[in-house]
């Protein structure tokens, strides 16, 4: 046996539940090593004087009190909410409300930012305002003063500087 | 013949379905049928294993951690976290294992955060001297125990879980192991390392001792 194995039956030694021949194999290396002697009689010394400070003791009533403290508690971790978020932790009921969850993220997001219906595009040209098919030149004759309002009307829709033109309805 | 180990008495026969298998790991009878019971509903079983640890897990968290205040809330908060997982233990490890492993896990967390008990100077006696005590000699224990105390209390913190689990909770070398996480060798080597450190600390006591 070298000084290294009997290092380590020197700390199992110490707590005295040493098979037998391990512990006469040890004895037989101290006989012939001065320097594990030395050790193993500091190490026997130090856990001797670690196990002569004994276990505090507890003052009377300290254990009524823990279990009363601890029902407390345990009741708390009983309560509804605590019962549904251990539940909701489960891997199969978690997978299922993040799945679920996604699906009503990605349905309101379509809900409110999709674009359905294409918005009107604005004229190309706002230099001729095509009025064919629903301004005639009777009626203009009929109404002296629809031109000073066609121009106004045409000016409201951000044409400001259009010159009314009157185009004949249908290209006649 | 010899007579057969203590340990072997403990061994339960083997159960069918899952008590088998929890069996197999090692695991205690009675831990067994209250974990079993507890799965089953029982509230009593959880009351029935709180009663049979506690004083294990508060004496493991009192060495650690010194105060009584910490200890007990330590061992307030194991059992809380026994409660929360216990419906899903299968019984890889022994119960015991398994409640000395979050005993030392939640003094080492405990440890890092600092305790939130400000010490008011009031000395705690281990000893409450008996009417017939010599006097000089309660105080001479006393003084003592701070001084072990003090000495533990300087080792990093895996060396002092590794010391309290091995010489005053009296664990093999390899339940020590399963319960730190990490190899026997590694567990001799680091108990070899803290007591040469507390050698060191408590030599001038072992010279006065000796004299």
């Amino acid at each position: 046996m070298d000084c290294k194995e009997a290092r380590d039956l020197i700390l199992e030694c110490l707590s005295g539940t040493t098979p037998p021949d391990h512990r006469r194999a040890l004895v037989a290396h101290l006989e012939d090593c001065s320097v594990c002697r030395r050790e193993v009689a500091e190490m026997e010394d130090t856990v001797a004087m670690l196990r002569a400070v004994p276990d505090p003791r507890l003052a009377p009533g300290h254990w009524a009190e823990f279990m009363s403290a601890l029902d407390r508690r345990v009741a708390l971790e009983t309560t509804g909410w605590r019962r549904l978020s251990r539940l909701l932790r489960t891997p199969r009921i978690a997978w299922s409300t993040a799945a679920a969850t996604s699906v009503v993220v990605v349905a309101l997001g379509f809900v409110l930012f999709a674009q359905p219906f294409p918005r009107p595009e604005r004229a190309s040209d706002e230099s001729q305002v095509d009025l064919s098919g629903v301004v005639t030149e009777s009626l203009v004759q009929s109404f002296p003063s629809m031109s000073t309002a066609l121009t106004s009307w045409k000016a409201g829709l951000s044409a400001p500087d259009v010159s009314y033109e009157l185009i004949s309805v249908g290209g006649k | 013949m010899s007579e057969p180990p203590k340990w072997a008495s403990r061994m339960a026969k083997p159960l069918a379905g899952q008590g088998s298998l929890l069996h197999r790991r090692g695991m205690d009878a009675e831990d067994q049928a209250l974990v079993e019971a507890f799965k089953r509903g029982e509230d009593s079983a959880f009351t029935a294993l709180v009663i049979k640890y506690r004083e294990q897990v508060y004496r493991i968290a009192r060495r650690m951690l010194h105060g009584h205040e910490d200890a007990s809330d330590v061992a307030q908060d194991v059992f809380i976290r026994v409660h929360r997982a216990l419906p899903s233990f299968r019984g890889r490890s022994a119960l015991k294992t398994w409640l000395y492993r979050i005993t030392v896990n939640l003094c080492l967390d405990y440890a890092r955060r600092g305790s939130r008990y400000v010490l008011t100077g009031l000395k705690e006696l281990e000893w409450e001297p008996a009417l017939n005590d010599n006097l000089v000699e309660a105080a001479e224990r006393n003084e003592l125990a701070r001084t072990v105390r003090a000495a533990i209390g300087g080792l990093a913190p895996r060396q002092r879980a590794m010391v309290v689990l091995r010489v005053y909770q009296d664990l093999p070398y390899a339940e020590v192991a399963r319960i730190m996480g990490c190899a026997e060798g590694t567990v001799k080597a680091t108990m070899f390392a803290a007591l040469g450190k507390l050698r060191k600390t408590l030599a001038p006591l072992v010279t006065d001792s000796r004299e």
